[in-house]
């Protein structure tokens, strides 16, 4: 198994061919495109003896408007996953496909839009800049995305109100909460309108009642919105907004029907053995 | 990224981070502040002291004399044994090929008894007067009247006095008896009269032979070789004709002879002493002292420099810690669509942010200190003849140098960490 790569590919003509047609956010994932992880490994450090092998022939297809679960315990790659999904970390191996586009065959500016556009990131630790305020914080896409600050302010403030939190528009993150902070990030993973959202343990670090306020905030986005969910998560609460649960050990991914507790193989190569 | 969102980026980080802004802008202007004091020395002992080795021991010319045979306690040059320097001679040195120009020197022969007043004090002293061409001190010539001859029956005769006579009374008799001290824009455009035929000292003076010549002091000179009255040449050569009549001679007391180039010293030299004169220069001299100059202001920009290198290194120190505290947020913005070449703009105009500050600060505070020690200095010393005009350079492209100097520095400190950080990918950056 290969280690992970630590530097992004340069950009090839292939590439820069892509950038003259990359659609404008929303338009990238038609209706009935879907996101393709194919053939995909990963793994870290020493892969000697199997050690550090995370991800072995991930193949995985989310059509647009699924809501896709992946559960597992700690360490089994789900947040890899999402991170190789979500065209922040190439694989070792393997290729993204978003529509017929290779994510990781796209120069920086490419793949920088498509994250901008495109992506919608939901991490456990909220990841908010401290020196910001929550308005400026979720500002942060758009203007990246090119929008001047007024507009984006005008975004972020809709955002925040519509995650019910726009009376904490000017605190900054040491004065919020974690359930709010989590608002904070959603409304800043939102507010691009992206295609995809990818939460990574949205809940990991909440209660339980903030955590089951997180997951109906994202599961009413996905139901009025459209947008395709992929989330990682350890909480069973996911199971009613989900259209689709998966199950991650061992470096592949299984199929868990709602109905049954027993994982079956989703790997097409595993599934045909 | 558009510029004005950089700016919104960086107004909130460097506000919002105010103590690690203050720090990294403070250590940035500690150092340029000392790198600025260090080089506005090395500058100021380099430009105004080599000005004065230059003025005072000038490579480029020698001093042609008779040749003074030494006998015991005493000098004299035997006219027959020795040439003079006549006006023929004169003439010949100036035919020389490497030759810019010769000033002869002529000294007054009569008796001269200086008469004026000084600080309230009247006084009067022997002198000694030379003559020499105007192109000679023409450097040294700062009052309206100019170096030139005019009838001493109808208008003052210009003259330059030494330097070195207000240094002795600024530092002598100005300090002992406290009278205040005299200033060069003081003396210049001051009166006085020189009584020809007159002396205190003298035996053989003939009162009834007394003539009375106003002067104008017109300019101080450092020359070493001028320590005296000097006027032009024309007046001498007429003041020794009324005194001495027909037994008035034409021979210099020296010339000064300016070569085109300080290579031709040892031939020119050679040449002259094979005439039978006594050649002098200050070539030796002057470069022993060039020498030492040029290495004292090396050794002060060397600890200059010096200090912006440790300096430096803490700089950095501090840099890589902000780097790795902030590799989060660098893969954040990765994350949400910031290219590479936006989060390396954007960091490193913080860079360059907080090294215009520091920079502009340091040297903004070496240059007021600079004025302030220059201010304080000429107002404290006595004023003397080789005191620099500055202690301490003030030229505001020193300013200008030592700011770019921060900004480039802490450009070129975080450009490689932040360039190792915008290459990894984003994923590894929060994971961290």
């Amino acid at each position: 198994m290969a280690s992970a790569v630590d530097n992004e590919k340069k950009p090839t003509k292939d590439s820069l061919r892509v950038n003259q047609t990359i659609p404008r956010m929303g338009e990238l994932l038609l209706p009935g495109e879907s996101v393709r992880l194919v053939n995909v490994h990963h793994a870290y450090g020493r892969s000697d003896a199997g050690g550090g092998i995370v991800l072995s022939g991930i193949a995985l297809e989310v059509k647009a408007g699924e809501f896709v679960t992946i559960h597992g315990r700690s360490g089994t790659g789900k947040s890899t996953l999402l991170h190789i999904a979500g065209g922040i970390l190439p694989p070792a191996r393997g290729e993204v496909l978003v529509g017929d586009r290779d994510l990781f065959r796209l120069s920086d500016s490419d793949l920088s839009a498509f994250r901008n556009r495109m992506i919608g990131f939901i991490f456990q630790s909220y990841h908010l800049a401290p020196v910001l305020t929550a308005v400026e914080n979720v500002m942060v896409p758009a203007l990246l995305g090119g929008q001047s600050a007024g507009e984006a302010r005008k975004r972020a403030l809709e955002k925040l109100d519509e995650v019910g939190l726009s009376q904490k528009a000017h605190a900054r993150p040491g004065e919020m909460s974690g359930g709010q902070m989590q608002r904070v990030a959603i409304a800043r993973a939102l507010i691009n309108d992206p295609a995809i959202l990818l939460a990574d343990e949205p809940t990991g670090n909440l209660d339980e009642q903030t955590g089951a306020e997180i997951l109906a905030l994202l599961g009413q986005y996905h139901r009025e919105r459209l947008v395709t969910v992929i989330m990682a998560t350890h909480d069973s609460a996911v199971e009613e907004h989900a259209t689709r649960q998966l199950h991650l050990a061992g470096g592949q991914l299984h199929d868990v029907p709602f109905e049954t507790e027993e994982p079956v193989a989703h790997n097409p190569r595993e599934a045909g053995q | 990224m558009k510029l004005r969102h950089v700016a919104f980026f960086l107004r909130r980080n460097l506000r919002r981070r105010r103590g690690r802004t203050i720090t990294a802008v403070g250590a940035i202007a500690i150092a340029i502040a000392i790198f600025h004091l260090m080089a506005a020395l090395a500058l100021a002992l380099r430009s105004e002291v080599l000005g004065k080795i230059e003025k005072i021991f000038p490579e480029r010319s020698m001093i042609v004399r008779s040749r003074t045979l030494d006998i015991g306690p005493l000098a004299f040059s035997p006219s027959l044994l020795t040439a003079r320097i006549t006006p023929d001679m004169v003439r010949r040195i100036g035919e020389l090929p490497r030759i810019a120009a010769v000033w002869p020197q002529l000294p007054l022969t009569a008796p001269a008894l200086a008469v004026g007043s000084l600080a309230g004090y009247e006084g009067s002293t022997d002198i000694v007067v030379y003559g020499v061409p105007g192109e000679m001190v023409a450097s040294d010539v700062v009052g309206a009247r100019g170096f030139t001859y005019a009838d001493p029956a109808t208008s003052t005769m210009p003259v330059l006095v030494s330097r070195y006579f207000l240094d002795v009374f600024n530092l002598g008799l100005a300090e002992g008896q406290g009278l205040p001290k005299l200033t060069e824009s003081a003396v210049v455009g001051r009166h006085f009269q020189i009584l020809l035929g007159a002396s205190l000292l003298a035996l053989d003076v003939k009162p009834e032979n007394v003539r009375k010549v106003g002067c104008e002091i017109v300019g101080l000179t450092q020359n070493p070789s001028l320590l005296g009255v000097v006027a032009p040449i024309e007046y001498v050569r007429e003041f020794n004709r009324w005194y001495h009549g027909a037994k008035a001679t034409e021979n210099y007391a020296q010339a000064h002879v300016v070569l085109r180039s300080t290579e031709d010293f040892e031939a020119v030299a050679k040449t002259l002493e094979s005439w039978g004169l006594q050649v002098e220069g200050q070539r030796d001299t002057a470069r022993r002292l060039r020498l030492a100059v040029n290495g004292a202001a090396l050794i002060l920009l060397l600890f200059g420099l010096a200090v912006l290198a440790m300096a430096a290194v803490n700089i950095v120190n501090t840099f890589a810690l902000i780097m790795l505290e902030r590799r989060g947020e660098i893969g954040l913005l990765r994350a949400v669509g910031a290219t590479r070449r936006a989060t390396m703009g954007l960091l490193l105009a913080e860079s360059v942010t907080l090294g215009l500050t520091g920079g502009a600060t340091g040297s903004g505070a070496a240059w007021i200190t600079s004025r302030l020690v220059n201010g304080a200095l000429a107002r404290w010393l006595p004023p003397f003849s080789l005191a620099p005009n500055h202690w301490l350079d003030e030229r505001a492209a020193l300013f200008a140098f030592c700011v770019v100097l921060a900004i480039v520095g802490s450009a070129l400190t975080t450009a490689p960490m932040l360039w190792r950080s915008v290459r990894r990918w984003p994923a590894d950056l929060l994971r961290e």
